[in-house]
């Protein structure tokens, strides 16, 4: 039986589809998170916890834990847990990405900077301090732009600006996002931000696994809603992609230019590109795979996950499949209405009478702050959608959207 | 020197300890005292829960485990609970009690150390592997067990994060759980529920093969981690 030590922070809406792979693959597993576990006591070789942003502690204690049974493999789930597991990894001689490539994946400036070096097309890029004069920063960036933090994920903190007045206003709003309680690790990278132009198009998500360099496309998703700002909250995303081969082939070997730059070779991939009259733009690429539960559209051959194929890929197992199963599918992240304090949610039962659609999954509670875009950190929920057609599947989740409603009390006054 | 009653305390955790006696302090079964109003259908239970922080007590054959909130050591309760269970056995057999040491021995008349002899070994069924429980199980129907080991390991445990499982059915060799309180909605709920409960119960539980969670995440009104994208 292998060892796996799977990386979940707290706040990750991963781990039931990570706990559930590694169950099916029989795995020994050992949860890694950043908080001790009620069990944890009970069960030590079952839980690890650690701070995510202290190698030094974290290492201690996964080679005590090694010590005792070698791990086969150290996994994350997002970001900052990928670049920990890459980290462990190289430490217990483990198969990993270098660590520069997935430092890099995890700082939006570094990568453009890599990216720049190799010619991946790229919208034109800057880095700027909250410390520098904005004004005259202001009074010569080219608009339309988007100002971006170096490290979020999501949207988080995404902004457009048109013109002077809303690039200073979005620095602005950054500046605070960044400084919020919740943020507080992210560090240097909260003394930045990125301003990039502004690239007009349609744009797609692209979902792979690399294996010894080779980067297998799992899934092209269309975003069939128009991402023009000034927020870029996501919503629909439905697969197989309706644009031609040639240009699905195009983002294809974009995305896997654009990893291959930064030296990724192993792992999974999630990449956003733009798609205007000049091709494909990369956008993002993230060393991970997709967030949230959208996980849950994908299946591959007889019914594997895509966490599956992950760990397979991790474990050196063998992967029998790369080919998704099934017809169209689809998944909407629920945006969020408006600011306030959830009363409830109406209406599930009428969406779930959709046809096509096959969940609707509420992942906020009674009495939680929503909180949208730029500043929000949680999705209200998702819907799931399979169809004959990816058209056939957007209608369903326009349709079950249109059939939920969000009651809202007014927000707090403490809330952004 | 008329003395007997053997009886000893382990402590799980700090809020959990077991107290193992020589002799069988209740027959029948398991016996759970969630509060203290059920406590009164027991005098022993009753006596426990007046303890300080004491909030539950579960008696089965020959040993008692007792709950209580607040991280202090067992020291002090330890001490006293032993007291309140010899006193109850003493009652009972009409024997003499007294104590030997710090590791609360107790040693026996010639007549009690017969009749100790008479009886059956305790149990040590459930201990397997690195999830041993150190709970001897009452030798009860199987829901009875799983419904003991979630009382005695499970439920103490997930309370620092105020939160509960609920034993919903026992069926063939598969157990159905509902998290409630700070696991409903949680997003570790899995991690919880397989990586713990899923663990102990199988540990302690040889013939269970598994444990599903029949929660209604959704309705969770206070999970202890609510996801967000980062």
């Amino acid at each position: 039986m292998q060892r796996l030590l799977l990386l979940l922070p707290t706040s990750t809406y991963r781990a039931a589809a990570f706990i559930g792979a590694a169950r099916r693959l029989e795995l020994d597993l050992v949860v890694g998170s950043e908080r001790s576990h009620p069990f944890q006591e009970r069960r030590s070789g079952g839980f690890l916890s650690f701070d995510f942003l202290r190698l030094d502690l974290a290492l201690r204690e996964v080679r005590a834990a090694a010590a005792v049974r070698p791990f086969d493999a150290i996994v994350g789930v997002d970001d900052a847990s990928t670049e920990l597991a890459t980290r462990l990894s190289e430490a217990l001689a483990l198969p990993h990405n270098p660590v520069a490539a997935a430092a890099a994946a995890r700082d939006k400036y570094k990568m453009r900077r890599i990216w720049d070096e190799h010619d991946v097309p790229i919208p034109r890029f800057a880095l700027r301090s909250f410390e520098d004069d904005l004004v005259r920063e202001a009074a010569r960036t080219v608009f339309p732009c988007v100002v971006k933090p170096l490290t979020l994920s999501a949207s988080r903190g995404v902004m457009r600006a048109n013109d002077e007045r809303q690039f200073l206003g979005a620095v602005r709003r950054l500046e605070a996002i960044l400084r919020s309680p919740d943020l507080a690790q992210e560090g240097e990278a909260s003394r930045h931000l990125l301003v990039e132009s502004f690239v007009p198009g349609r744009e797609v998500a692209l979902e792979g696994l690399l294996s010894q360099g080779r980067l297998h496309v799992l899934a092209l998703f269309d975003k069939p809603d128009p991402l023009d700002g000034p927020f870029f909250e996501e919503t629909i995303y439905v697969t197989p992609s309706r644009l031609p081969t040639a240009e699905q082939s195009s983002i294809a070997a974009c995305a896997a230019h654009a990893a291959a730059a930064m030296g990724l070779a192993d792992g999974p991939v999630h990449a956003e590109l733009r798609v205007g009259p000049d091709g494909p733009r990369v956008i993002e690429l993230a060393a991970r795979s997709i967030g949230g539960l959208c996980s849950r559209t994908l299946q591959f051959g007889t019914g594997l996950s895509l966490e599956e194929l992950i760990l397979r890929q991790a474990l050196r197992l063998p992967i029998p499949t790369f080919e998704r199963a099934g017809g169209a599918t689809g998944v909407m992240m629920l945006p969020v209405p408006r600011a306030g304090v959830l009363r409830e949610v109406r209406g599930i039962e009428r969406a779930l009478d959709v046809p096509g659609i096959e969940d609707v999954a509420i992942t906020v509670h009674p009495d939680q702050d929503l909180v949208p875009l730029p500043e929000g950190s949680s999705y209200p929920g998702f819907l799931f959608a399979d169809g004959e057609t990816p058209r056939a599947v957007e209608s369903s989740l326009r349709e079950a959207h249109r059939r939920l409603e969000f009651r809202l009390a007014p927000p707090r006054a403490s809330v952004v | 020197m008329g003395k007997s009653i053997w009886i000893s305390a382990q402590p799980l955790d700090r809020k959990r300890c077991t107290f193992v006696a020589d002799r069988t302090v209740m027959p029948g079964g398991l016996f759970r005292f969630a509060t203290r109003s059920e406590a009164q259908e027991s005098p022993l239970a009753a006596k426990l829960f007046d303890l300080p922080r004491v909030n539950a007590v579960w008696i089965t054959d020959n040993e008692v485990t007792v709950t209580k909130d607040g991280d202090e050591e067992w020291e002090e309760l330890e001490d006293r609970a032993i007291e309140l269970i010899r006193e109850h056995l003493s009652a009972k057999a009409g024997c003499d009690t007294d104590t030997v040491g710090d590791d609360r021995v107790f040693s026996f008349s010639p007549a009690m150390e017969a009749a100790i002899l008479a009886q059956p070994p305790v149990s040590d069924a459930g201990a397997v592997g690195e999830d041993r429980s150190p709970l001897p199980l009452p030798a009860t129907d199987l829901r009875s067990r799983v419904q003991y080991v979630l009382d005695s390991q499970i439920n103490p445990a997930i309370a620092a994060h105020g939160g509960f499982a609920a034993l919903i059915e026992v069926k063939d060799d598969t157990v159905y759980v509902q998290l409630g309180g700070g696991c409903q909605g949680c997003g570790m709920a899995d991690v919880t529920l397989k990586q713990g409960i899923e663990a102990i119960v199988k540990g302690a539980i040889p013939e269970v093969r598994e444990v599903l969670d029949v929660t209604d995440h959704a309705g969770g009104r206070n999970p202890y981690y609510a996801p967000s994208r980062k």
